[in-house]
């Protein structure tokens, strides 16, 4: 045994073995039963600790009182998986039969039998130059990408996405390396898929947990904006170096000099709504810009706020949602509860109303408008209960404190309205925040790709 | 299937309580399985889900007169193998007979093993503040220890070392809480 068996044993918890190792930590496992249990005792240790880490998250970014109910451990994770009431365990196993796709049809999202890395999400208006015109769904290889006019979204198997915006020359070199000749994008890295790089042809990309954006103007000079987390972006030529962190930019100029930059959004104004899948807006939605990010100092008596929350993830626990169903909610009694099954891609976004003066004034300001994604949406949170458990739980870092209300479904001209399109695309709301409170509600969005 | 049309009429019945009971006894041990035979964090979880329906789907061919945990584990070796079907992802990092070797050791397993891990968690309290780190970077994070010395500025053999002694720490903190309980396994 050229390694001690502990390293190998940690290595292939770790990942980190290599082609000749796993063998022969195989060849170890078989050699003598006690050894398969000695690994099996590593697995379940292994197991657990990735159980009651995870668990921690939720406690640790919902207050403790938002743990109660609805975030029930099942089956990845273990605060109370051993303590689930019978009756919640229950509950739980209905829905995971209920569950709109059946495993088979589930397993099958991911297209195993075609090839390539990456799918093409949306595309609005795209015309594409020289290259073969893309279809949304298509499954996309390394390669290069002629986008003429218009704007695609790609989505990596990694769970990366990246906007397009035309003209733009763009090429699929791997699953995390890509290379924009020239145009403007957008990126979205979530947790795990760190790494990511988009060259330029002045500089090096490269994500470290993030959303950013990169264009090329006319000079050729390389901009890139931070829109959440941390970037490097790196001249390749001197090997020099800069971490961006949220809020700020550099650009590398077309004579190679790496330099900070004022933090200028502009350039993807249009990118923008693209990037979260929103197709349309209509009334007073708006979407947050992208940066700043924090809702509590958006305040707009005009305005509904769309903000994006976290990144497109995986459910590890179910989620209660208060709205699933098409049609308008006017009366509390006409909310349609369910619960959304672990394992369900989705991504989360929160709708604000929050008017700015806190004048006492003698009837709430209404704000009414729609928004349309390009993805069906799941559900609706609106409820106070339901708001505080999924608080955290898609972004890590705190956007908001505990939501304080919710929507008031009373029937009455003071009362909020909610409106799901039978396609389950477009949103409508007419809400009423009375003096100095905030409307709140969260839109949980199916981001499987297409 | 009668199993389903009994949950969608909203009530539960006797078979379904069993059902039940014996998942949520089983479960621990069949997910330590899937993280022995399947090395990544999210293909795991949704294997799991995957072996969950169909161990309720499946129920009424269970044979009480067999352990059930044998039988679960079972259903999962299946899943296990449909799963690698449909992805035809590099899944699998030991061969069949191994798997076959790991199934019988998780099935055999005492329940004690188990069990003891339910002190992981006061354990983790134990952890200095590199460790807890070092722990939440690779588990919370899903990073690998390449990954991690990036983000830590150390050797990669220091961060395998590292999550190495932090088990053998944990596991020695655990067996010494079951212990003292009088449940050593």
């Amino acid at each position: 045994m050229s390694r001690d068996i502990d390293e190998l044993i940690n290595g292939y918890l770790d990942e980190s073995l290599s082609e000749e190792e796993s063998p022969e930590l195989a060849d170890w496992i078989k050699a003598d039963p006690a050894h398969a249990r000695q690994f099996a005792r590593a697995a379940m240790l292994h197991d657990r600790l990735q159980s009651e880490l995870n668990a921690g998250i939720e406690g640790d970014e919902a207050d403790d009182d938002a743990e109660a109910g609805n975030v029930v451990a099942f089956p990845g994770a273990s605060v109370g998986r051993w303590l689930i009431p019978l009756a919640a365990m229950i509950v739980l196993l209905m829905t995971l039969l209920l569950r709109e796709a059946p495993p088979q049809k589930r397993a099958s999202e991911a297209p195993p039998e075609i090839g390539g890395f990456a799918t093409l999400a949306h595309s609005v208006d795209a015309h594409f130059a020289e290259s073969k015109a893309l279809t949304i769904g298509q499954r996309l290889e390394a390669g290069a990408i002629q986008l003429a006019a218009g704007l695609i979204r790609i989505q990596f198997d990694s769970g990366v996405e990246v906007t397009l915006q035309g003209p733009a020359h763009y090429e699929l070199l791997k699953t995390n390396l890509t290379r924009l000749n020239s145009g403007l994008l957008t990126a979205n890295v979530p947790p795990g898929a760190e790494g990511f790089r988009v060259d330029t042809p002045t500089a090096e990309v490269t994500d470290l947990g993030t959303s950013f954006g990169v264009h090329l103007d006319e000079d050729g000079a390389s901009h890139v904006s931070v829109f959440d987390g941390e970037v490097e972006v790196a001249e390749p030529d001197s090997g020099e170096k800069k971490r961006l962190k949220e809020g700020e930019q550099a650009v590398v100029t077309s004579d190679r000099k790496l330099e900070s930059a004022e933090f200028d959004a502009k350039p993807y104004g249009r990118i923008w709504p693209i990037s979260f899948g929103v197709v349309e807006s209509t009334g007073s939605f708006e979407l947050a810009p992208p940066w700043p990010r924090r809702p509590a100092l958006i305040n707009s008596d005009k305005h509904i706020y769309l903000f994006s929350d976290g990144y497109r993830r995986r459910l590890r626990h179910p989620l209660l949602v208060n709205i699933s169903e098409p049609g308008e909610v006017v009366l509390r009694d006409e909310l349609t509860p369910k619960v959304i099954t672990v394992g369900q891609i989705v991504r989360s976004f929160i709708v604000q109303h929050q008017p700015e003066s806190s004048m006492p004034r003698p009837e709430a300001k209404r704000a009414r408008g729609s928004i349309t994604f390009d993805r069906p949406i799941l559900g609706l949170i609106t409820q106070l209960e339901e708001l505080r458990a999924s608080s955290g739980r898609f972004s890590k870092r705190k956007v908001r404190g505990q939501p304080r209300t919710q929507l008031e479904f009373t029937g009455t001209p003071a009362g909020d309205r909610v409106t799901l399109s039978a396609d389950r695309r477009t949103l409508t709301v007419d809400l009423a925040a009375p003096n100095g409170s905030t409307d709140v509600l969260r839109v949980i969005i199916d981001a499987r790709p297409p | 299937m009668s199993f389903k049309n009994t949950l969608m009429d909203g009530h539960i019945d006797e078979t379904t309580r069993q059902v039940t009971r014996l998942w949520t006894l089983a479960q621990p041990k069949v997910s330590a399985f899937v993280t022995a035979v399947v090395r990544d964090f999210k293909d795991r979880d949704d294997l799991m889900q995957d072996i969950a329906v169909a161990v309720f789907e499946s129920f009424d061919r269970y044979d009480p007169e067999r352990p059930f945990v044998q039988w679960a584990m079972g259903v999962a070796r299946n899943q296990f193998k449909v799963y690698l079907r449909q992805r035809k992802r590099h899944l699998a990092v030991f061969d069949p007979e191994t798997i076959e070797v790991l199934e019988t050791a998780f099935s055999e397993m005492p329940a004690a093993a188990s069990r003891e891990l339910d002190f992981l968690q006061d354990c983790l309290k134990s952890l200095d503040g590199r460790g807890r780190e070092l722990c939440e970077l690779r588990y919370q994070d899903g990073l690998k220890p390449a990954a991690i010395s990036e983000t830590l500025k150390l050797p990669g053999t220091a961060v395998r070392k590292a999550l190495q002694r932090i088990r053998e720490q944990l596991r020695a903190c655990v067996e010494r809480k079951a212990a003292a309980e009088g449940m050593g396994s």
